[in-house]
């Protein structure tokens, strides 16, 4: 259908209506958000406001968006452009048209001709002027020069928002070594055997790692994420195998011991938890039987993963060539759990050092601001964080994280045991009350071994490391030791401090320190 | 046919109008508004005090307009009878016959010249005609021809020897139009037209009296907006005290403006686009209707008069309100 020439008329004002209100709307979205900058900025002087000026430019973009939908959502309707039209000189011409369009009638007909006719000889189009609010333009444009100029006023506020701003600048860029460690996670053609589900928790709880670094603005707080990230690592594949333990268990249904076997499987904690299999023999007969379960436990509708599925076959394979043992299963178990223990590795590694990394940022102190001094205060160590366990340092080079229980470094003598020490002294640190400026005896001293001293290296309750000075030595290697004192602490000893030592490597710590003192069993500088 | 006269129309207005503005001088608005209303079929009242050329004015469009015309001079002891006419008893060769004598109501063009000074009984005896266009006598009822408007003339109530009109007799009248004094200049062309010893000007019939039920017919069918009709209403409305949140109104009307009053403006509004050349009622129509229309449609209560509230000063109120 031919269009009228009123009507193409209408929709060129109709246009042109909605430009000039989306044109509107964008000067009153402007200038509102030029106030919200300014009052930003203003804000950010009285109290840090980490990323204002990149804030109040969000601010002002996300306004100018709103107004520009809100200016395309108010697209006038035909008949409102037929009022606009009237009220610039037409008399109701074309209102009177847009109810009389379809009306036949020839009055009607007349009265159309006359309105093209009149709209001939009036331009409707140029008649409609813009209506730009330059006052309002101007009053934007100079309160966001005005706020830029505010914020580049020195003060307190800004700077300590700075500061933060590059705290969390150097955490962001931690968040991308998550990201790839993300990106790595199912590349390796071992990781492929790594279940989905194990896969997915992983990813999910590096996403969250990632976020969470994303938006922190602490060395400590992104250090402690990092921490937690590490220990949920660490559980999940211990419950990811100990989920596949259980499900495998029933390969020795009708075994004269299936009793306590099922049993060994279900209390799966870590491969090296099943001592009872070593000594375990099976018969030929009880070889076949488990097979006949296996073949039974596939046909079954349970839903295997892959790396169930590969590790029946693989006892499937080994009950075949009546080879199985309860050594050979472990080893089957430890094999199967090397490429779980392979990523664990890696990722702990990678996060390990992130956390080190962060740390070691955070105990650079606490940079004087403004000029104050205020390293001072924090000098007795008062850095306390209760988040996750204790922080506690007596130095100021010195700082570590607390994890289940309390941790503590301490330039005192002797070793801690357990618990949280008091500040009595001359203790003997047996079951563990040993803190500040404690004088406690060197370990076999007093004829105690090892086994005297309750509390694991950083596994359950406290640990407190002591250097001890004025402890009298078996043979006489104070001096050496103290030397190896300190190289260890330049090195190693902070990173050994500050963190947890896995417990399968508990024995290999043990002997480290045994060696330190010389094949001395009960003897040592107390570390 | 129609389209030549809906075409034709602003020329023809003008002819009358100029053909009427050769006898009356310094009135041209009153002309006009005359003329809208006799298109329009309503009736005109004109008020004035005496000498202002209210009836030179009628007799004036019935010379120009080719139209049976009446005139009543209203006086104190008019009878309705002498308006609607009466059973007369002729002798005739075979005896008596009673025959109706038509009175003067029987025209189209009727002046009620000095309509308030008759009592209101004779006043009423035009109620019937001005709305139905019929007249009863007895137990007959006669129809009136097309075109039938009746063209009153009052003095100011405040003169001597005046009945004021009934509020329905008011209802019927489409108009009410102030006659004024001219203006200086036009006072000067009156002397000369009148007392100057000229030729009285020749007059020539410009339109029949189909032409203008033709004319009539066509102004009603124009096109007009939903919205423009709604603003009419809506200053109806505000007239009344019980729908308006205007305050004058409220403390002022004691009877707001009837629907007849709607349909006055709006048929007023149709001609008077028309007359303009416009084939569309604008809202300054409706507006400009606004006065002569409900003006005496409105009746004020005693604290208006006291205030010296008119109802022009209320319908200023009122349009400012609705605009």
């Amino acid at each position: 259908m031919k269009k009228n020439k009123i009507d193409i008329i209408l929709n060129k004002l109709r246009r042109k209506i909605w430009i000039s209100n989306i044109v509107k709307s964008l000067i009153d979205v402007l200038f509102i958000a030029s106030i919200g900058f300014l009052c930003f900025i203003i804000i950010a002087h009285i109290t840090p406001v980490v990323y204002v000026f990149n804030k109040g430019l969000i601010l002002i973009t996300y306004m100018i968006i709103l107004g520009f939908i809100v200016g395309v959502l108010r697209r006038p309707s035909i008949v409102k452009t037929a009022l606009v039209g009237d009220k610039l000189g037409l008399k109701q011409r074309l209102e009177t048209y847009l109810e009389y369009k379809n009306c036949d009638v020839f009055i009607c007909e007349i009265f159309k001709e006359e309105t093209e006719d009149t709209l001939d000889n009036f331009n409707l189009l140029k008649k409609y002027k813009f209506n730009i609010q330059w006052k309002k333009v101007l009053i934007s444009c100079v309160v966001c020069v005005l706020s830029v100029g505010i914020y580049f006023i020195p003060s307190l506020s800004m700077d300590k928002a700075i500061e933060k701003q590059d705290i969390n600048k150097e955490l962001k860029e931690e968040a991308k070594n998550i990201s790839e460690l993300k990106k790595n996670i199912g590349q390796d053609e071992e990781d492929e055997n790594i279940s989905e589900n194990y896969k997915k928790e992983i990813l999910l709880s590096l996403d969250n790692l990632e976020k969470k670094l994303n938006k922190s603005f602490d060395y400590n707080e992104g250090a402690l994420q990092v921490s937690d990230m590490e220990k949920k690592l660490k559980k999940m594949n211990s419950k990811n195998t100990s989920e596949d333990m259980k499900c495998i268990a029933g390969i020795f249904d009708g075994l004269d011991n299936e009793e306590n076997l099922q049993k060994e499987m279900f209390s799966y904690k870590n491969v090296n938890t099943y001592n009872k299999l070593n000594n375990e023999e099976f018969t030929d007969k009880e070889q076949e039987r488990i097979s006949e379960n296996i073949k039974t436990m596939q046909k079954s509708s349970k839903n295997y993963n892959d790396k169930q599925k590969e590790l029946l076959n693989k006892i499937k394979t080994t009950t075949e060539d009546k080879n199985l043992s309860g050594n050979k299963l472990q080893e089957l178990i430890k094999k199967d759990n090397k490429k779980m223990e392979k990523f664990e590795k890696d990722a702990q590694t990678k996060l390990t050092s992130m956390k080190e990394r962060l740390l070691a940022k955070g105990n650079e102190g606490f940079k004087s601001l403004g000029g104050e001094e205020k390293g001072a205060d924090f000098a007795k160590g008062e850095n306390d964080d209760h988040k996750n366990g204790e922080i506690n340092n007596e130095k100021s080079d010195q700082m570590a994280i607390g994890d289940d229980g309390n941790q503590r470094i301490k330039s005192s003598s002797g070793v801690g045991g357990s618990g949280i020490g008091g500040d009595s002294e001359d203790d003997v640190a047996k079951e563990g009350k040993v803190d500040k400026n404690n004088k406690v005896t060197r370990l076999g001293e007093d004829g105690n071994n090892r086994s005297n001293v309750k509390g694991n290296w950083q596994n359950e309750g406290s640990i407190t490391n002591k250097y001890s000075e004025d402890v009298i030595l078996v043979n006489g290697e104070f001096k050496s030791m103290d030397s190896m004192y300190n190289i260890f602490k330049k090195e190693g000893m902070e990173y050994i401090s500050k963190q947890e030592i896995p417990l399968e490597h508990r024995q290999l710590v043990i002997e480290y320190f045994d060696k330190l003192n010389r094949g001395q069993q009960n003897g040592g500088n107390g570390y | 046919m129609g389209e030549m006269v809906i075409k034709n129309f602003q020329d023809d207005f003008e002819t009358i109008v100029k053909e009427i503005k050769k006898q009356i001088v310094g009135q041209d608005e009153i002309i006009k508004m005359v003329l809208i209303g006799i298109i329009a079929g309503g009736n005109v009242l004109m008020e004035g005090a005496p000498g202002l050329g209210k009836t030179v004015l009628v007799k004036t469009f019935s010379k120009v307009l080719d139209m049976p015309f009446s005139r009543i001079q209203f006086t104190p002891d008019l009878m309705p009878v002498d308006i609607t006419g009466t059973v007369m008893i002729n002798k005739k060769e075979n005896g008596m016959e009673f025959e109706f004598e038509k009175g003067p109501i029987f025209s189209s063009i009727v002046l009620a010249d000095e309509i308030n000074r008759a009592t209101p009984k004779t006043q009423s005896a035009l109620l019937e005609a001005m709305q139905e266009k019929t007249v009863t006598v007895g137990k007959t009822t006669y129809q009136l021809e097309e075109p039938f408007f009746v063209l009153a003339t009052e003095n100011p109530l405040e003169m001597e020897g005046t009945y004021s009109l009934p509020e329905a007799q008011l209802d019927r009248f489409m108009f009410k139009l102030n006659i004024n004094l001219p203006k200086m200049e036009d006072l000067f062309k009156i002397i000369d037209l009148t007392v100057d010893g000229k030729d009285e000007p020749k007059l020539r019939k410009c339109a029949t009296k189909e032409k203008i039920v033709d004319m009539k017919k066509m102004a009603m069918k124009l096109p007009i907006a939903a919205s423009v009709k709604e603003r009419a209403i809506k200053i109806m409305l505000q007239t009344h005290s019980d729908r308006t949140d205007i305050q004058m109104v409220k403390d002022y009307v004691k009877c707001g403006v009837s629907p007849r009053g709607i349909q006055s403006i709006i048929a007023a509004a149709k001609v008077k686009a028309l007359s303009e050349g416009r084939f569309h009622v604008a809202l300054e129509d409706i507006y400009q209707m606004v006065f002569p229309c409900l003006g005496h449609r409105m009746f004020l209560n005693f604290k208006a008069m006291a205030d010296q509230i008119t109802s022009d000063t209320i319908l200023r109120e009122i349009l400012k309100k609705v605009k």
